[in-house]
């Protein structure tokens, strides 16, 4: 988990007016007393009095899988969704062969926060990598000529919903194919990731 | 032109250096005068192991310069 640190000093000069200084990239390994330390050997060099020093650590959620329990809800046996760290992988074992049949892929998450976790909006994945990677018996080592294959960035949102779609296909092979869904560092899904294959629905939901 | 003198200011500015040759600037308002060399580098001591580089962490090893910066800020009317 990726933790910043950095100390705040409450001080009043002379005057007596009250000012903060805040001291960025601070160790998270440094003890409160190197820390206080540091603060009064600042604020020697000063003439104003040092009344308050505070901590302050922020850490980043941390992606792994602890944080969600998926719960694999599969409609027509499209295959085998699993999940890795930041990393959800779906294999589809079956394609369409024309384009005609071509899949379309449309991946919705809603985003929310759970009260145990106090998620900040600014922890939400701001962007998403879907890969469409030949699976192990493809003839086709181009991941684009798998099925197709759409790289995409999803704009931050808020709360509660949102969603992207794949493009549009380059080619329908029958050969296996994987999903790859890689959530940078922080993200968190709270709720459901579908996606269909020729309409038909397969609806996964993350608790 | 009109102009009002709003404040002036006083900074003791330290320029720390960190392993990765990669510098941050600390700076403190109303610095006592005559500040040695010795009263900057025991500072400087109580850094390390506390400060990082605001890039990729980098160790902090010294305090490189320090100045006294001095000024008025003064506003321009604009009505």
């Amino acid at each position: 988990m990726s933790e910043s640190v950095s100390f705040t000093m409450s001080v009043t000069d002379q005057a007596d007016k009250k000012m903060t200084r805040s001291i960025t990239d601070v160790d998270p390994s440094a003890t409160d007393s190197q820390i206080v330390a540091l603060a009064e050997g600042l604020n020697s060099l000063t003439t104003n009095t040092l009344s308050n020093i505070s901590r302050v650590a922020k850490k980043d959620l941390d992606p792994t899988i602890t944080y969600y329990d998926p719960i694999w809800d599969f409609g027509n046996d499209l295959g085998v969704l699993t999940v890795d760290g930041n990393t959800i992988t779906a294999t589809i074992a079956q394609l369409p062969t024309t384009l005609d049949d071509a899949i379309m892929v449309e991946l919705k998450a809603k985003i929310g926060t759970t009260p145990n976790l106090n998620i900040p909006t600014s922890q939400i994945f701001k962007t998403i990598k879907v890969e469409f990677v030949p699976g192990a018996d493809a003839q086709y080592t181009d991941q684009k000529e798998c099925c197709f294959g759409a790289l995409f960035a999803y704009n931050e949102i808020s709360s509660p919903v949102g969603y992207f779609n794949v493009l549009k296909p380059y080619a329908a092979y029958d050969q296996p194919c994987t999903i790859k869904i890689t959530l940078p560092a922080g993200s968190f899904i709270v709720n459901t990731t579908t996606y269909y294959y020729n309409e038909s629905v397969v609806t996964v939901n993350f608790v | 032109m009109s102009t009002t003198t709003i404040s002036t200011f006083n900074n003791l500015k330290m320029v720390a250096a960190f392993s990765d040759e990669d510098d941050r600037t600390i700076t403190l308002p109303n610095p006592k005068p005559s500040l040695t060399k010795s009263e900057i580098d025991a500072v400087g001591a109580l850094a390390v192991g506390v400060l990082i580089g605001d890039k990729y962490g980098a160790a902090f090893t010294r305090i490189k310069t320090a100045s006294y910066v001095e000024g008025t800020i003064t506003n321009i009317a604009l009505d």
